[in-house]
């Protein structure tokens, strides 16, 4: 609901936004501009007008304008005539004349050039419009974050998510501020709002008798210049004639011949709320603002085109069902929570290979739960979670309308999350499903699984699961949805280890010219993750890089594990072999900017983008790195290169653990041994990356609970800082 | 530019209902080339001491901005009939051209036309132009103190 609120009216008004806010960008440096051409000093009004009726002949009407530059209008001839005056003296400086191009801008910011109705009430409602795409983002926005409380903390995500999220954090104010004074401004010129104010009363006049100099009326000279709008002073050749004035405090009119007022009236309520509507949004009388406000909307067309990409991206990922059973006939309901539809990949997958087994399977989104069908006997959910530990869009309402549901103690169930480890809450979302489903009565098959960022091994070792507790023969044909591939050609290989069903092998690749195209390689960065697909496989593995695009290689660490997929195929390639590979972001595990140290920790393979980060350290970067292997002579990836790095202070320490020596170490063991160093750097503001196999990463992390106690940093904090990040496989 | 055409308006209605006879009278407003947004310009009657009597053209649609012909809003108290007289604002360089019925009871009795006119950022010039009505003086052509380089009537 939330999301459509947003999605739809952004994508209406997108383009008539682009514009309207382009010229508002432009509009905004105007009063920046004429401000810095303003003239300062305090004088009253009787004061100017006097230096000015002196200096100019015929002087009629004297204008502020709210940068404060002070125009008069005089008789030049026959001809009226407007100048810039120097209020210090009354004398014209140019002449005046609104900017040619500030009056096509306001046209083109009104009504888009067509100067009409139609297009001013266009305008109206895509400023109304933005108000609900701002107000809705921002609820959107706290809800990925995982609450108000977090709305400042660390952006997640991908580039494209980031950027967008990233950008309207910083300019939803501004936004608002614009969008909202354009919605009433656009209802005042409709005459929706009150204006305000009386007019004058017909028929004042001046008593006749002889005027007195203006520098010495006393309403005149109670009105200081900031104060002033308009000033119209009296027809010489005219001896009724008065003196009306215009302040921002309201309206008066002065008889010549006394300099007091014969009437005024102080502007109320809603000429205030217009006068402060105006200035905010256009930043005329407050151009610092002006220039805020230029800059938040500066960003449009970014929000627009990145959220644009984000939409498609999420349309390009909808389900498509087949052989969906009705709810009343199915025997396996197959719930789905999803966000960004990447799950619905998943449960498609799954949902087919139940049907193909036999099964009458009704796949719906959570939110369409209403009832347990007459023969469901299972119920199987998969599902995302959003930002902290929240239910995703396509199951926001799941748990309150579980609530309301008759127990169903028949109901047997299994939960599935996918989610990523970097939150905090990993498939919080899951879990909390898993939890009310138990407390609903229904029978829990086995503890929630988790899928981490997409991993197709889990997800098929879930599914090997289910096929043996349901006891029938599962054929999942899960399809990841690849980006294009790159031809790469194996130019060296290094080996390691002494068995070589097991051993470890370092591949050079370089891209392969194709297509009579130049050979090239796409951006990466060492860390990202190379996809390669084995001959006659669907799913791709991934290896983190050890080199960069700029490198002009791509360098990756295999280990060989006997019976896998791809790693025995990929191991054996010799130079001169090619296979084709993608390249994936891997953001959450990148080198921190900055001079700051780094603690680098590894085991196996995971030395390799940990390598590629100390080699290309040139700068001299504090790095300390622990390592774990086998044994010197066993799995020592890089040893050689490594004491190089050392000596030409790429890298600060080198520590290594042998778990096949004697004593066996690891690399937790070394991290404790220097506990005492280790909490000193990182409350200097170090950063720690951690990568190898799982049950090494949660070893390091334990061992890094253990020495930041005491410190005032905990291993959370750090890691919702992004002081603390790990590549795990 | 719309509202810049010189536009000839035959308009039907009666400027003052009231009186039974009535004649049409030709207005032409020519603006000078102020450089600004167009000039939303009022045309109406007034007794000598500046009273009311009939509206005879206004120029620019959004009554909000009505309150800075200042003269005619004051004279009229912002309550003129304008059904049938009014039209789009005239810019920069433009001409003002309509016709409309003026009952004959103003006519030759002491009567004024004033022009007022207003631009959006710029000087607001009420009554720039004042011109007794007579069917004698109708086609001289004369210049106002702020926008208007010329203006003339024709019975």
């Amino acid at each position: 609901m939330l999301r459509t609120l947003h999605s739809i009216p952004a994508l209406i008004i997108a383009l008539l936004l682009v514009v309207v806010a382009g010229a508002g960008v432009a509009l905004s440096i105007f009063p920046a501009f004429e401000h810095a051409g303003a003239a300062t000093g305090a004088v009253d009004v009787a004061t100017l007008a006097a230096r000015v009726d002196a200096r100019l002949d015929g002087a009629e009407t004297i204008m502020r304008r709210p940068s404060g530059v002070i125009v008069a209008y005089h008789l030049a001839g026959q001809a009226q005539r407007a100048s810039v005056v120097d209020p210090a003296t009354g004398e014209a400086l140019a002449d005046w004349q609104p900017p040619r191009a500030h009056r096509w801008l306001r046209d083109l910011h009104r009504t888009l050039l067509l100067r009409n109705d139609g297009a001013r009430i266009a305008v109206g409602i895509a400023a109304a419009c933005l108000v609900l795409v701002v107000v809705s983002g921002l609820f959107l926005l706290a809800r990925r974050m995982g609450g108000w409380r977090h709305f400042a903390g660390r952006m997640r995500g991908d580039v494209l998510q980031r950027a967008h999220d990233e950008t309207a954090r910083i300019v939803f104010a501004g936004l608002l501020l614009t969008a909202l004074t354009g919605v009433a401004m656009s209802l005042a010129t409709f005459g929706l709002l009150p204006e305000g104010g009386d007019s004058e009363p017909f028929g004042m006049h001046a008593s006749g008798a002889d005027r007195i100099e203006l520098e010495r009326m006393p309403a005149l000279r109670s009105v200081d210049v900031a104060q002033l709008k308009q000033l119209k002073l009296a027809d010489r050749d005219d001896p009724t004639d008065v003196i009306e004035i215009e302040t921002a405090g309201g309206t008066g009119v002065v008889d010549p011949a006394t300099g007091t007022w014969l009437w005024w009236q102080a502007a109320d309520g809603w000429q205030r709320f217009h006068a402060t509507v105006a200035m905010l949004h256009t930043g005329e009388g407050a151009w610092w603002l002006g220039l805020l406000l230029g800059l938040s909307s500066l960003t449009v067309p970014v929000l627009a085109a990145t959220g644009f990409l984000l939409w498609l991206r999420r349309r390009r990922s909808l389900p498509r069902l087949v052989g969906n059973a009705p709810l009343r006939d199915a025997d396996t309901l197959l719930l789905v929570g999803s966000e960004g539809n990447t799950t619905w990949g998943f449960a498609i997958a799954l949902h087919d290979a139940l049907v193909r087994a036999g099964l009458r399977v009704h796949t719906a989104p959570m939110n369409d739960l209403r009832a347990w069908g007459a023969r469901t006997r299972r119920l199987l959910v998969l599902t995302a979670t959003y930002g902290d530990g929240a239910a995703p869009a396509s199951a926001s309402r799941f748990l309150t309308r579980l609530g309301r549901m008759a127990p169903a103690a028949a109901l047997e169930f299994a939960v599935l999350g996918f989610g990523d480890r970097q939150f905090p809450r990993f498939c919080g979302h899951a879990y909390a499903v898993h939890e009310a489903l138990v407390a609903h009565g229904l029978h829990a098959l086995a503890a929630p699984a988790t899928v981490d960022r997409q991993s197709e091994p889990e997800f098929l070792q879930w599914c090997a699961w289910l096929a043996r507790t349901l006891d029938r023969a599962l054929d999942v044909r899960y399809r990841a949805l690849l980006p294009p591939t790159t031809t790469l050609q194996v130019v060296s290989r290094e080996d390691y280890g002494i068995d070589a069903q097991t051993r470890t092998s370092v591949l050079r690749l370089a891209p392969v010219r194709e297509h009579g195209r130049r050979a090239r390689l796409p951006r990466f960065e060492t860390g990202d993750l190379l996809g390669v697909v084995p001959p006659g496989g669907v799913a791709p593995r991934y290896y983190s890089c050890v080199s960069a695009a700029a490198d002009g290689r791509v360098e990756i660490c295999v280990r060989r594990q006997p019976g896998g997929a791809c790693s025995p195929w990929l191991a054996d390639l010799q130079p001169g072999a090619t296979l084709r590979a993608f390249f994936r972001a891997h953001e959450a595990f990148r080198l921190r900017a900055g001079s700051a140290p780094v603690v680098l920790v590894g085991a196996g393979t995971g030395i390799g983008p940990l390598v590629g980060f100390i080699r290309h350290n040139v700068a001299g970067r504090p790095m300390h790195l622990y390592f774990g292997a086998r044994s010197k002579d066993d799995g020592f990836l890089y040893g050689d290169e490594l004491q190089q790095l050392v000596a030409d202070g790429r890298l600060r320490t080198l520590t290594t653990a042998f778990s096949r020596a004697i004593p066996r170490a690891y690399v937790q063991d070394r991290l404790l041994a220097d506990a005492a160093r280790l909490r000193e750097l990182v409350v200097r503001g170090a950063c720690v990356m951690v990568c190898g196999g799982r049950a090494m990463a949660e070893g390091v992390a334990r061992a890094w609970e253990q020495i930041l106690a005491g410190s005032g940093l905990s291993l959370p904090r750090l890691r919702a800082q992004g002081r603390y990040v790990e590549d795990v496989y | 530019m719309k509202s810049a055409w010189p536009c000839a308006i035959a308009a039907t209605a009666l400027a003052v209902p009231s009186f039974a006879a009535a004649r049409p009278v030709a207005l032409e407003a020519r603006l000078a080339d102020y450089g600004g947004s167009g000039a939303y310009v009022a045309i109406y009657v007034t007794d000598a001491k500046g009273a009311h009597q009939a509206t005879l053209w206004v120029a620019g649609t959004k009554s909000k901005y009505w309150r800075h012909l200042r003269d005619w809003y004051k004279a009229s108290g912002g309550r003129a009939k304008v059904d049938g007289v009014s039209g789009a604002s005239v810019g920069a360089g433009q001409t003002l051209r309509a016709t409309v019925e003026i009952a004959d009871a103003l006519l030759d009795a002491g009567y004024e036309i004033h022009v007022d006119t207003a631009v959006e950022d710029m000087a607001e010039n009420p009554s720039e132009v004042v011109v007794p009505l007579t069917t004698g003086d109708g086609s001289k052509a004369v210049a106002g103190k702020g926008y208007v380089a010329s203006f003339r009537y024709t019975l």
